[in-house]
């Protein structure tokens, strides 16, 4: 396979070493833009120009952009109006978060994401099989939906065949992935001198002796005065990935399919994956997808269509899927050694089996097996017989999944050595004490199935689709149901949808879509399960107009309006099915009343009941513009008001602890968002040249209008009538420094405060190097009550945008997207990284050289505290001090790329086209975070870059 | 058009087969009242939930205990909450609620017992041979709602003075719109409560006799823990924090309700036990006879490990340190000869601090060279280090004692906690005991006598007292091994000297906290702490230590002087402002 992929890969490469005599321009996208294809899940799909519905397209050129693992990470920088915010972790589990315009509910705003019109993961979708992700945004666009659309939606549409083609592809990508951010951490010897500052800082005797730290800066005792890179030892710095695709797609007169074979392999950034005889302890990812759509004309009126999709992986994990970037951030350079004699591994009694190196290659491992079958099923009957015009539409879809897992981990030995009065020089063994805990296990045998899915659908409807004259009508009159059933309780959801939607169009010119849909759900109270969701939207083609036909520069002008208020079936709090009736459960504690035995359980008086049980309702409004001018700059404009009413709050705020139980929820949130969205596109092809550049920009703005929010003592405490998601935190105005302390004592007193004229602030002792606050609500003290909005919010920025550039001249082409960020914040909360909490915790080179030291003259240009021992209940707040601009810009691909010329490579006789390139992903970063990645930092793995080399022939 | 038929059959049937019902699916176990009064178990359930709420203080912040607020201990880890209880930073914003929540909760589930689910007779059980037992349990349910209804206001008044009071659960709305109810009203509802009770609920969980099954439910509240609420509660209404206008009958009150109790226990059999140490120790101690014939009532906790892993040793596998006994209480444990250490003739010897003391000393604190706790034999250094730069004690070891001490009372010595051998044991919180009961006895009739003018008030007795308030305060010195207090004691010498005892006989059981709040005297001592320093002297091979100097260090809280408001909670702030200004603050609080 693996010779075969590289001889595939260098006869391109030779072969393009000769002038093209045709090129391709894959930069600019082959339909046009009023043309596009828009699916609001009827069972019709409308042109642009048609549609009436705030919907942006990812087409099929820009969806495998990142060559990321899957759909959704290739998503990151495409599509107006998502956000996609990276996710960190390994390779095979990280997923970007999605906000369709943004934050939107205190319930959450988590988009639907739909495969192929069913709502399916992403997570295994792989770009090569998509031919377009569709974002919805407006009610008219999510109708639909029913319960499921209030936040917006991402359908991910598949390939299908077409009539009378055939072709075959093969491609092959290798990526080389770089860990290029990896923190750094101090030296024992620095991490030493540190500790004795923290200590000497507090008022205490220095904890290392002179002897020591000397030990450690010139390693003469690496076993009892060890000084180990964690970082440098548990990780490599360049992981790779294998990609396989081959793809057959085509059709004849009367069946079109497609079907798609893809295999990953990637290995993960263990060092010391290869210690253990006979098995690996590598991150390693594999997996295999199949996927079949056909289309099949049963007879001249009857079509059936498929998706077939499956899928089988494989991860595998160091042992007790251990957190290794979670001990690297804790586990200081002195703790211990790696291993402490050959057959225990380093490690003490603070940190007992935090040793990442150990864990990573000393535990053995951990797989986990997935599998899924996805299918469905539609068939489209022509009822023309009993009316023009009319055709029935049924379908079935089920779907599949499981997860199995192999804990094959074990548990070891660890120690550390103590050495008595060490005065300097060479330690004897003699002189050293082993301290030696945990116990060698035989590796583990358990295996089980932990996570299934599995989903039906159902639906059946009517369809009536005719034009008279210049009046264009479609309608549909259709019965949705659907079963869910996941791993847990509580995870089974009967819905139903009866759903009357109609579209009439008046000469191309005046479009009205009108959705009423019904909807029912298992998962709300008896008598509110069923709620009614109308939209209604209007759109005109100004460009249709007779006036406009001189204006020969206008090719597409469209205005579009939609209103409609969509409930949905969100419970109350995480899942919380039990709200409606006062209910008792068991559980809790037991009580010891015997000596010895079984105790019964406890029963509880579960959460009060609900007095008015509802739904939350989305009320949406937008109105936008879809334009093309010139023949190739493509506008769309869209403003939007939504507001969210009855979402389900907690109570708690309400009543007191008097009331003694768990206070009810109560559908009383209101939430209001508004924000704006513009893309700009332009293509243009000059004879062998051809470029496209382009933009999105959105603005997602909330606030929060009523959450029954605990009343405050301060108005700078309450977040009500403030964004959703405001951070909250103290104003930071500076660092108490050494001439605060009158007397020299070491300590901050009260009355050296009232001597200074400062506020009291006793959150702890306080001492020189320390944070000083500002007294926000003005009562001479500072504590809780003087945090404050700052920033903004943490989970999701308001402001996103996109530009992407390319061109081609004859088969060559370069092609960059870039993806940025603003009106978002961070906080520098990280242990060891931001935040000191020395004797505990291993310490960051970074924050070494920006914490205020007076020892070290550090004391005016300081970014954080005094080094302290332990966590520090004043300077481990949140506060502007360690808040960030979490506002970034990234580079988020750019790739070159060559299609070889079709005339040269047809001389094969058996390739049709071939195309080569080299991509990078990620390469670059503008941030206002000077150590890590303000996309995703603290204690995770961090973020990667890659640069993949890849291959593609057509047959 | 056959396949049209067959289509339209097919989804005609399907629809009508799916609809319906399944839209009223649900996975979750919905229990209502007729499922739950169907068993006993179901119902004895909501004892559960009452006695879990009862308060225990095994380190409820993050570790630290009470009395690491108090002169009985410093917390090992700085920055732990419990500063906030002297350094100023404690206030209605952050009002460190202890019990407040799981007090209401308690009262809510006793309201819901007594008003919702009495009179039930479980008849798919009548033929049960066990059936007239259960019942006779069941029906002493609502006398344990009601004695644990009591000790929550009891506990709400002692922390908060005025409380909001119920005694039937209303709406969230109605329930916080109520204003507090005196402390003097509350106090009355304990001591009527009791009265009312004290004859109807089960005497002794022990000895059922007829109504004895299966095993005995020992750890229920019984007669005795009415009595001893009572008396408790009677003492705390009569003592100054209470009793502003220093009402003498307060103080009759108290010495009759403590009375009442030392006659039952007495007439019971119910002592203190032979050895102080086996009040708590190692592993089921409480189904020790000794034990329980001194516990009045011990809030017990399932087995576990975490108050030894909080407070044994740093350095050893993971302790924590936890709660470090300071100098201060070491110092007021006596000599064996019944003088205080810096008394004229102790006999004590500052360079060797820890010989011939109350015996109660050793049970209580762990000092340096001690090998403690056992399992301290089977690491890599057998005996405590805690002198200065010792492997148990700073700047060696992080989060080591500040004070150079470990606490030892309460926990199990035998407790392992390395991996793969570690162990667990049952704990109790002592909230009601014998010797407790004499100490509040001795008290009661000491400032009974006091406040009829009598200048020797420790010695009085008379026909309704028979027994003097110094003999009732030297009882649980005589079971540990001292010698009964002298007679002829002036009342300020008395009243020192018993401060002392009670001060060293319920060491960490959650009593000095409240004490020094109550008496309102000694605050001041609580500002102001004292850390052993132990400087070792080597020998002249400069490695091995050959002796010790025993030193102090003065340790100044916040700002070294105690508060009038402390001596009652804050109510916390989103409370009053909840209740729309129903309840109001505490004084000095606002």
């Amino acid at each position: 396979m693996i010779t075969k992929a590289i001889y595939i890969f260098v006869l391109p490469l030779l072969a393009s070493v000769s002038l093209p005599t045709m090129a391709q321009y894959e930069i600019i996208d082959s339909v046009d833009y009023k043309s596009q294809t828009v699916d609001v899940g009827a069972n019709r799909t409308f042109s642009r120009e048609e549609s009436s519905a705030s919907v942006s397209i990812v087409v099929n050129k820009d969806v495998n952009r990142r060559g990321a693992n899957n759909i959704g990470n290739n998503l990151i920088g495409q599509g107006n109006g998502l956000v996609t915010l990276q996710g960190a972790g390994l390779y095979s589990v990280a997923n970007p978060t999605f906000y369709v315009r943004g934050l939107q509910s205190l319930s959450g705003s988590t988009p639907l994401i739909l495969v192929d019109g069913i709502e399916r993961s992403i997570d295994n979708v792989i770009a090569e099989d998509v031919d377009n992700v569709t974002i919805l945004k407006d009610a008219a666009a999510t109708a639909l939906y029913g319960y499921k659309g209030a936040n917006g939606a991402i359908l991910v549409t598949t390939k299908h065949g077409q009539y009378n083609t055939r072709s075959i592809s093969f491609s092959y990508d290798h990526g080389f992935e770089f860990l290029t951010n990896k923190p750094k951490f101090v030296d024992a010897y620095t991490y030493g001198s540190a500790v004795n500052e923290a200590l000497r800082n507090e008022g205490s005797n220095a904890r290392y002796s002179e002897a020591v730290l000397q030990s450690y800066r010139d390693g003469s005792n690496p076993l009892y005065y060890p000084n180990v890179n964690w970082v440098d030892e548990t990780f490599r710095n360049t992981g790779h990935i294998n990609k396989f695709n081959l793809e057959f797609r085509g059709g004849s007169k009367n069946f079109r399919y497609y079907t798609n074979l893809n295999l990953q392999t990637t290995k993960g950034f263990i060092k010391n994956f290869d210690i253990n005889d006979g098995y690996s302890t590598q991150d390693k990812y594999t997996r295999a997808t199949i996927r079949t759509n056909m289309d099949i004309d049963l007879t001249p009126k009857t079509q059936l269509h498929t998706h077939i999709f499956g899928l089988l992986n494989e991860r595998l994990q160091p042992g007790s899927q251990a957190d290794l970037w979670s001990m690297v951030y804790t586990v200081p350079a002195n703790a211990f050694p790696t291993k402490a004699t050959d057959e225990i591994w380093g490690g003490d009694g603070t940190y007992t089996t935090k040793n990442p190196v150990a864990q990573s290659a000393g535990a053995a491992y951990y797989k986990n097996h997935a599998r899924a079958l996805y299918s469905d099923l539609s068939l489209n009957q022509d009822l023309s017989a009993i009316t023009e015009g009319l055709s029935l539409i049924a379908q079935l879809g089920y779907d599949t999944y499981s997860n199995l897992y192999e804990d094959h981990s074990h548990t070891y030995r660890y120690g550390y050595y103590t050495v008595d009065n060490y005065t300097g020089g060479i330690v004897s063994p003699a002189n050293a004490t082993l301290t030696v805990d945990g116990e060698d296990t035989p590796m583990g045998t358990g295996a089980n199935n932990n996570a299934w899915l599995r989903r039906f659908i159902f639906n059946v409807g009517f369809n009536y689709d005719k034009t008279f004259g210049k009046h264009a009508v479609y309608g549909q009159l259709k019965w949705d149901w659907e079963y869910n059933d996941a791993t847990g309780v509580n995870t089974t959801v009967y819905r139903q949808n009866y759903s009357m939607w109609a579209h009439y169009g008046y000469d191309n010119r005046y479009m009205a879509d009108l959705a009423l849909v019904y909807s029912g759900s298992s998962r709300l109270a008896p008598g509110t399960k069923w709620g009614l969701s109308p939209t209604l939207s209007a759109s005109w083609n100004i460009h249709r107009e007779a006036f406009m036909s001189n204006v020969t520069w206008i090719n597409f002008l469209k205005l579009r309006a939609s209103a409609g208020m969509i409930q949905s079936d969100i419970l109350p709090g995480d899942n919380v099915w039990s709200y409606y009736e006062q209910f008792y459960s068991f559980g809790g504690s037991t009580y010891p009343f015997y000596d010895y035995g079984t105790q019964f359980p406890g029963t509880i008086i579960a959460q009060a009941a609900t007095v008015n049980p509802g739904r939350e309702k989305a009320m949406k409004y937008n109105i936008g513009i879809d334009a093309t001018f010139f023949g190739g700059l493509n506008i769309s404009l869209d403003y939007y008001i939504q507001n969210r009413k009855d979402i389900w709050v907690s109570t708690a705020g309400s009543y007191t602890g008097v009331f003694g139980l768990t206070t009810p929820y109560e559908n009383l949130g209101k939430v209001n968002s508004h924000g704006f969205e513009a893309s700009v596109d332009y293509s243009k092809q000059l004879g062998n040249f051809a470029f496209n550049i382009g933009a999105t920009f959105n603005l997602n703005k909330s606030k929060i209008k009523e959450q029954a929010e605990e009343p405050k003592a301060y108005s700078n405490l309450v977040s009500t009538g403030l964004p959703y998601a405001q951070l909250f935190g103290y104003k930071a105005t500076g660092f108490f420094q050494k001439s605060d302390d009158l007397d020299g004592d070491g300590i901050i007193s009260s009355a050296e405060f009232a001597q200074r004229g400062y506020p009291v602030q006793n959150f702890t002792t306080v001492r020189p190097g320390d944070v000083r606050y500002e007294d926000v609500n003005g009562d001479g003290v500072i504590d809780t009550n003087d945090q404050t909005a700052i920033g903004y919010s943490t989970s999701c920025p308001e402001l996103f945008y996109t530009f992407h550039l390319g061109v081609a001249y004859k088969g060559l082409g370069l092609d960059a997207t870039f993806q940025g960020t603003g009106r978002y914040s961070g906080v520098m909360n990280t242990n060891g990284m931001f935040r000191s909490a020395v004797a505990t915790n291993t310490l960051s080179q970074y924050l070494y050289d920006n914490s205020w030291s007076a020892e070290r003259g550090n004391t005016e240009g300081a970014r954080f505290p005094r080094l302290s021992t332990t966590s520090n209940a004043n300077n481990d707040v949140t506060s502007t001090l360690n808040l960030f601009d979490r506002s970034y810009l990234k580079l988020r691909s750019i790739e070159l790329f060559y299609n070889l010329p079709e005339a040269f490579v047809q001389k094969s006789g058996f390739i049709g086209k071939a195309k080569v390139y080299v991509r990078g992903v990620d390469l670059f970063t503008i941030d206002h975070l000077d150590n890590g990645d303000a996309a995703a930092y603290g204690a995770v793995m961090p973020l990667t870059r890659s640069v993949q080399v890849g291959a593609s022939v057509t047959f | 058009m056959k396949l049209n038929k067959i289509f339209l059959s097919v989804t005609a049937g399907l629809a009508l087969a799916s609809c319906g019902d399944k839209m009223n699916y649900h996975e979750d176990l919905r229990l209502d009242h007729a499922y739950i009064d169907r068993n006993f178990e179901y119902v004895g359930g909501f004892m559960n939930i009452i006695y879990n709420d009862l308060d225990t203080d095994f380190g409820n912040f993050s570790g630290a205990m009470l009395s690491s607020a108090t002169d009985e201990s410093e917390f090992s880890t700085a920055g732990n909450a419990i500063e906030d209880f002297y350094n100023g930073a404690w206030s209605p914003a952050n009002p460190r609620q202890t019990i407040w929540t799981k007090a209401y909760e308690g009262i809510t589930y006793c309201n819901e017992v007594l008003d919702n689910w009495q009179g039930l007779t479980f008849p798919e059980f009548e033929l049960d041979q066990d059936y007239a037992k259960k019942i006779h349990q069941y029906n002493n349910y609502q006398y344990e709602a009601r004695w644990a209804r009591a000790y929550y206001y009891y506990i709400l008044v002692r922390q908060y003075g005025a409380v909001p009071f119920k005694t039937h659960n209303l709406t969230g709305a109605e329930e916080t719109a109520l204003p507090r109810t005196s402390a003097d009203e509350i106090f009355k509802f304990i001591d009527s409560e009791c009265a009312a009770i004290q004859n109807l609920i089960v005497k002794d969980y022990t000895n059922l006799g007829d109504m004895a099954y299966g095993s005995a439910e020992k750890g229920r509240a019984g007669m005795f823990a009415v009595m001893a609420l009572r008396a408790q509660a009677a003492l705390y209404h009569a003592s100054p924090l209470f009793n502003t206008s220093n009402d003498a009958n307060l103080w009759y009150d108290a010495a009759k309700a403590c009375q009442a109790l030392i006659d039952s226990c007495e007439a019971s059999g119910r002592t203190l036990a032979a050895d102080y140490s086996q009040l708590w120790g190692s592993g089921e101690f409480y189904a020790n006879a000794n034990f329980y014939n001194e516990v009045l009532f011990g809030r017990r906790v399932a087995a576990s490990n975490s108050f030894e892993g909080y407070n044994f040793p740093v350095g050893y596998s993971s302790g924590k340190g936890g709660n470090c006994p300071t100098q201060d209480l070491v110092d007021a444990y006596e000599m064996t000869n019944g003088k205080a250490i810096n008394e004229e003739g102790s006999g004590y010897d500052a360079q060797n601090p820890y010989a011939n003391r109350d015996p109660r000393l050793a049970l209580t604190v762990a000092v340096n060279g001690e090998a403690w706790p056992t399992d301290i034999a089977n690491t890599s250094y057998t005996t405590l280090q805690t002198y200065t730069g010792g492997y148990h004690a700073r700047p060696r070891t992080s989060y080591a004692t500040p004070t150079g001490y470990y606490l030892k009372k309460l926990c199990n010595s035998s407790q392992i906690l390395r991996s793969g051998y570690s162990t667990t044991s049952a704990h109790v919180w002592l909230t009601f005991r014998v010797g407790g009961a004499y100490l509040n006895y001795a008290e009661a009739l000491f400032q009974y006598f006091k406040s009829q003018g009598n200048s020797n008030a420790a010695d009085a007795t008379n026909s309704e007292f028979r027994h003097s308030a110094r003999e009732m305060a030297s009882k649980t010195r005589l079971r540990a091994g001292m010698p009964a207090f002298e007679a002829g004691m002036n009342n300020d010498k008395f009243w020192a000297k018993y401060k002392n005892e009670r001060r060293v006989e319920l060491a960490f059981e959650g009593h000095r906290f409240y004490d020094i709040r109550r008496w309102k005297e000694d605050g001041d001592k609580f500002m102001n702490i004292h850390r052993a320093v132990i400087t070792p002297i080597y020998a002249e091979d400069g490695t091995t230590i050959a002796s010790y100097t025993y030193g102090q260090q003065a340790v100044t809280r916040g700002d070294g002087r105690w508060q009038e408001k402390w001596n009652l909670f804050p109510v916390p702030q989103t409370e009053i402002m909840k209740s729309g200004g129903a309840m109001t603050q505490n004084s000095g609080w606002e």
